[in-house]
């Protein structure tokens, strides 16, 4: 019997971008300075005020992006990655103990402050019991919460799952991630925070792509595994590279050997639209499932590459974190 | 007694996060929990941490907790008799 194909049924994004629209694919904000803050949504339409209370910006932009990509559907499993967790809450309660000379606590900072917290959230709010996890590593958060939904829907161990990839990025981390090089450098986006939402399932009614197959490394180089995932898969189709180039040399050069590898073949960029953050490949996933959808690579996305009108039925996304790399192979629905 | 009152219900707007109430909102006698506010647990949790920091009362009775957090009023007095800073 023939594994289950996995699509991506529905996105919701709150980002550096108009927030819950596409409309960045047409008109996108210009990204300027070191940070860019997440374009929020006025939440009262969403969520009421005295259970917001309570909920730190990252926990509101996931329970909304999860509603907006859920709707009313009941899911099998709820999947989170977030490479820094509710990094505001567990900063915001570190100074705290530090001003107050650890003398006192604050229960919800302490309360929340887990990365686990957001998987729970949406759990909760959907009323979704069923399995739920979540994976914290660093870039490539997005792509092991979506590799787990994709193995257990192949396994038909689920039919389907809300994968959510959530990172904020409050002012001490910002900071540290300046003194780390990890943003802030030469030519670099800016830095900035990504909410996604994606609703998985194994029906392909109304989908907007097929993830056809997923390839995670430590340490390898993205030609071995462009060759493991075109032996599993048979030599695939590739009409586009999306790539997470962020325009500081030294991490764009770790995707060269790639876009060699891959000659004539267009290639595309998102993180001058989304910013650089931990969540940021997600937007990758959701600016690649857009154009599967609509057939074609908007200009926005081509910054001056060769992509052109050509039609878009299979792109390879390509993401690297560190030594961590990462290539999704999404397709447009058969 | 109104002075201290006012102050408390800014301190609680201020730690619970209550965007939508404003001291007037808040009846000096209606209840904290259950009704009135609509407060739970955890937030007796953030008001006894707030007395600790703003008035150095530690509470370590929960049948004390219980009690003084009926009313604002009855918080109030508690507050003015018990007091360290």
């Amino acid at each position: 019997m023939a594994a289950n194909k996995v699509y991506i049924k529905s996105i919701a994004h709150i980002s550096a971008q108009l927030p819950l629209s596409d409309e960045w694919l047409s008109s996108p904000v210009v990204l300027r300075g070191d940070f860019v803050p997440a374009c929020e949504p006025l939440y009262k339409d969403y969520i009421s005020p005295m259970a917001a209370r309570r909920m730190t910006p990252i926990l509101k932009r996931a329970l909304v992006t999860a509603r907006a990509a859920l709707g009313d559907k009941a899911v099998d499993a709820i999947i989170t990655g977030t490479g820094l967790g509710s990094a505001a809450c567990s900063e915001k309660l570190i100074n705290a103990m530090i001003e107050e000379g650890e003398s006192f606590s604050m229960p919800t900072q302490f309360m929340q402050s887990t990365h686990n917290t957001i998987g729970s959230l949406v759990a909760i709010n959907s009323k979704c019991h069923a399995y739920n996890a979540t994976y914290s590593q660093d870039g490539i958060s997005a792509e092991c919460a979506l590799l787990d939904a994709f193995v257990q829907m192949k396994l038909a161990k689920i039919k389907n799952a809300l994968v959510g990839v959530h990172d904020e990025l409050p002012h001490g981390w910002l900071e540290v991630m300046k003194r780390g090089k990890i943003t802030g450098n030469p030519s670099q986006v800016p830095a900035s925070e990504t909410s996604i939402s994606m609703l998985l399932d194994t029906n392909c009614d109304g989908a907007k792509c097929e993830i056809a197959g997923i390839e995670l490394a430590f340490n390898t180089s993205f030609d071995k595994m462009l060759s493991s995932l075109k032996g599993r898969l048979g030599m695939p189709q590739i009409d586009a590279v999306m790539t997470g180039k962020n325009g500081w040399e030294g991490h764009d050069k770790q995707y060269d050997e790639l876009i060699d590898s891959l000659p004539g073949v267009p290639e595309l960029h998102y993180k001058h639209i989304s910013g650089e953050s931990c969540a940021a490949s997600s937007f990758g996933i959701y600016a690649s499932a857009l154009c599967l959808e609509r057939g074609i690579a908007p200009a926005s996305l081509q910054c001056g590459t060769n992509a052109g009108n050509t039609p878009v039925k299979s792109i390879l996304l390509a993401s690297a974190s560190r030594q961590n790399k990462t290539l999704i192979l999404l397709k447009s629905c058969d | 007694m109104d002075n201290l009152q006012d102050i408390l219900k800014q301190q609680i707007i201020d730690a619970l996060n209550l965007e939508e109430i404003e001291t007037a909102d808040i009846d000096n006698d209606a209840p904290l929990f259950g009704e009135g506010l609509g407060l739970d647990s955890i937030d007796a949790l953030e008001l006894i941490v707030l007395l600790e920091r703003n008035y150095g009362i530690k509470i370590k009775d929960p049948a004390v907790g219980k009690e003084i957090f009926k009313s604002v009023n009855v918080l109030a007095d508690y507050v003015s008799k018990n007091r360290t800073k």
